[in-house]
């Protein structure tokens, strides 16, 4: 007698992901003992004792527990349950989490391997999460020929304001740190995005096997010194003979000043409805930018440098910690969205809340850029269904489905699911 | 943790705020002073600190959009005047923006710099790494020159980078790339850059330096993650599953020193 786990986030490869939001299971006997009696089954969790770990429930809820009695029809009808991350306790590497069936006796009836991925404090990688994501990178960049480039030619001085000075800002580049996890994913998807936490000090992110450091005199100008081997040794941009150029303007022994790049308690202080947090564009985005000389510190070429992607995470974090901790997750109530400050002429395009987000529309109409979109279609993930093709401002908003319906498929370390009414916390 | 226990936790950690007495001080603040902040940009009685500080106040005013479309031409005349200022720092920082900004009065400023032409700006390493990140073979001549002139290994390093950009040097980065006596760094430079002009005469010189068993450890290193990531797709999946493996233990052999 055997138990079948089947998820619905389940990969084409048939490996399954888990984020910190409930997605629909269920179980069934296999090949059920004779006497056709109902057996009683407990789900738990397998893995390895430092691995992911797993919450279970019979409804979509944000309390599951680590145990889930059930009972599997001996007709081997499926029963369905609901499993999410356990907060806090991501995977480390894939299969490190499991959910186990057992028996009456006690016995294994079936297991099924998985992993709890989750977006994390980059200083807080093991060596092989790092190198994973490194090495996708670099392998997503080939050294200038790979679809790095086009991501590289989406943020760019043409599409300023598409991305930036407007309320589209936070939602804009949520999609499209998704589209490069999601394509980052494609070449090993154990990889999440990590992101680098600004207001903390994060020397480990600078160190020469990550992001490495210039040399130390600036005569020597500021191009990365990687190892030999380093999967972004190779990194090229706009031309052939553009490598990672950086330095920064604080120690990196600590964090950047706060009184510019102002700390995660300061950014939630700016307010609890979107009109006053979205000034987090300026401080403490703009001041991170800026923190270092180098192209990362100008929007158009800012997206060269790898580090935008990590420091936009951060960005990116703060806003879904904003909308967690203020509940902010309705994309009709106007504190979590609004179209406030100077409008985008004409009529706001692109930053209306039903408004496509270019380049994954493909429009060219004025005032949208009138080059070639460098992306296609968003990339399709075989575990959730949304954004879909062509994401809009709305689908951005509530990430983890809290409203209902499936999450975008990502998750960050301290930005647990939390179930709530529409409204403002005490 | 519990998402209950762990939302107490927050919210009492956000209760021990210094209180939003420094935000208020912020306020307004965004969007105003940028032309004060030019003015100090360009003061040189302060120091190159509160200068680069007040650099620091306009680029992150540059992310916020039209906002900041009422200075931008008074700061790209500050930072075109600032590149000849007496501090190396400030100067440096002033050519970084504007090479950013594709800002052909600094691109030909570093020229002349490299050619002897008025006051050197930059060390010429510097200058060179600066022209390299929007040069279009303008400078590649530049660099040649360089690169037979000059001992220093910065430059060297910087000029083989830049040749990346140039076709006509593909015979000159696989005889540096190849060369025992050339500085590592060079080496290392030289055979990205052959990569990126002509990957096949890149794989044929790397096919030596791996069979080469007197060759360094170091710039094997360099030739097969670029050749790992050559003979991967993005889309292979699998290929790249055995090759990040591969790449993850070679770059631990590198940095443990074995």
């Amino acid at each position: 007698m055997t138990v079948e786990i089947v998820l619905d986030a389940t990969a084409e490869d048939g490996r399954a992901f888990l984020g910190w939001a409930p997605v629909k299971a269920s179980a069934r006997l296999k090949n059920p003992s004779p006497g056709n009696a109902p057996v009683p089954v407990t789900l738990s969790n397998g893995g390895t004792a430092t691995g992911g770990r797993v919450v279970f429930d019979t409804k979509r809820s944000d309390a599951g527990r680590d145990q889930l009695p059930i009972v599997l029809p001996a007709s081997g009808q499926p029963v369905e349950f609901w499993v999410a991350g356990q907060f806090q306790r991501p995977s480390i590497a894939y299969a490190d989490a499991a959910i186990d069936a057992i028996g009456p006796d006690g016995a294994a009836l079936g297991r099924r391997e998985l992993m709890v991925r989750i977006r994390k404090n980059a200083v807080k990688l093991t060596a092989d999460e790092r190198d994973r994501f490194l090495i996708a990178l670099g392998k997503l960049n080939d050294q200038g020929n790979g679809p790095f480039r086009s991501f590289r030619d989406t943020h760019v001085e043409d599409s300023y304001y598409e991305a930036h000075g407007y309320p589209g800002f936070p939602p804009w580049h949520r999609a499209y740190l998704l589209d490069l996890e999601r394509s980052l994913q494609a070449i090993d998807a154990t990889v999440t995005l990590p992101y680098w936490r600004f207001d903390e000090p994060a020397s480990a992110l600078f160190a020469p096997e990550f992001l490495g450091m210039p040399p130390a005199n600036p005569s020597e100008g500021d191009v990365i010194d990687f190892p030999y081997g380093h999967p972004l040794e190779t990194w090229r941009t706009d031309t052939t003979s553009d490598p990672i150029a950086r330095r920064p303007r604080y120690n990196i022994a600590n964090a950047p000043p706060s009184n510019n790049v102002i700390t995660q308690k300061a950014t939630l202080e700016l307010g609890d409805n979107f009109p006053a947090f979205r000034s987090y564009e300026g401080r403490p985005h703009g001041y991170a930018h800026t923190s270092f000389q180098g192209p990362v510190n100008n929007p158009s070429t800012a997206a060269k440098d790898p580090l935008f992607f990590l420091l936009h995470a951060n960005v990116d974090r703060l806003w879904a910690f904003w909308q967690w901790y203020y509940h902010r997750t309705d994309p009709d109530d106007p504190k979590s969205y609004a179209l406030t400050g100077p409008p985008r002429q004409p009529n706001n395009i692109g930053h209306k809340l039903d408004d496509t987000l270019w380049p994954w529309n493909g429009d060219t109409v004025a005032p949208r850029p009138n080059f070639k979109p460098p992306r296609g279609a968003f990339p399709v993930s075989s575990l959730v269904t949304r954004p879909g093709a062509t994401p809009t401002i709305r689908d951005m908003i509530d990430y983890q489905g809290v409203k209902g319906g499936p999450s975008l498929g990502f998750d960050y370390d301290d930005v647990p699911f939390e179930l709530h009414s529409t409204g403002p916390v005490s | 943790m519990n998402v209950k226990d762990y939302r107490r936790k927050i919210e009492s950690e956000l209760a021990q705020l210094d209180g939003k007495a420094g935000l208020e001080s912020l306020a307004g603040t965004e969007h105003d002073g940028w032309q004060q902040a030019i003015n100090q940009l360009q003061n040189p009685d302060l120091t190159t600190d509160l200068r680069i500080a007040a650099l620091q106040r306009l680029q992150a005013g540059t992310f916020l959009g039209l906002q900041f479309e009422s200075v931008r031409a008074d700061y790209v005349a500050a930072l075109r005047n600032v590149v000849t200022a007496s501090d190396d720092k400030l100067r440096l920082a002033a050519l970084d923006v504007l090479v950013n900004l594709k800002d052909d009065f600094a691109r030909q400023k570093l020229q002349d710099s490299l050619r002897g032409i008025g006051q050197q700006l930059l060390a010429p390493a510097a200058a060179l790494g600066l022209l390299a990140r929007d040069d279009h073979g303008s400078a590649a001549h530049i660099a040649r020159d360089l690169l037979f002139q000059s001992k220093d290994v910065p430059l060297r390093a910087q000029a083989a980078r830049l040749l990346g950009g140039d076709p006509s040097a593909k015979g000159l980065l696989a005889a540096l790339m190849q060369d025992k006596d050339e500085f590592r760094e060079v080496r290392r430079a030289s055979a990205v850059s052959l990569r990126n002009l002509d990957p096949s005469a890149f794989a044929q010189a790397a096919g030596k330096i791996l069979a080469d068993g007197s060759d360094f450890k170091d710039i094997k290193a360099t030739v097969r993650g670029a050749l790992n990531l050559a003979q991967t797709s993005a889309a292979n999946t699998t290929a790249a599953v055995g090759w990040v493996g591969r790449t993850i233990g070679a770059i631990r052999n590198i940095l443990s020193g074995s």
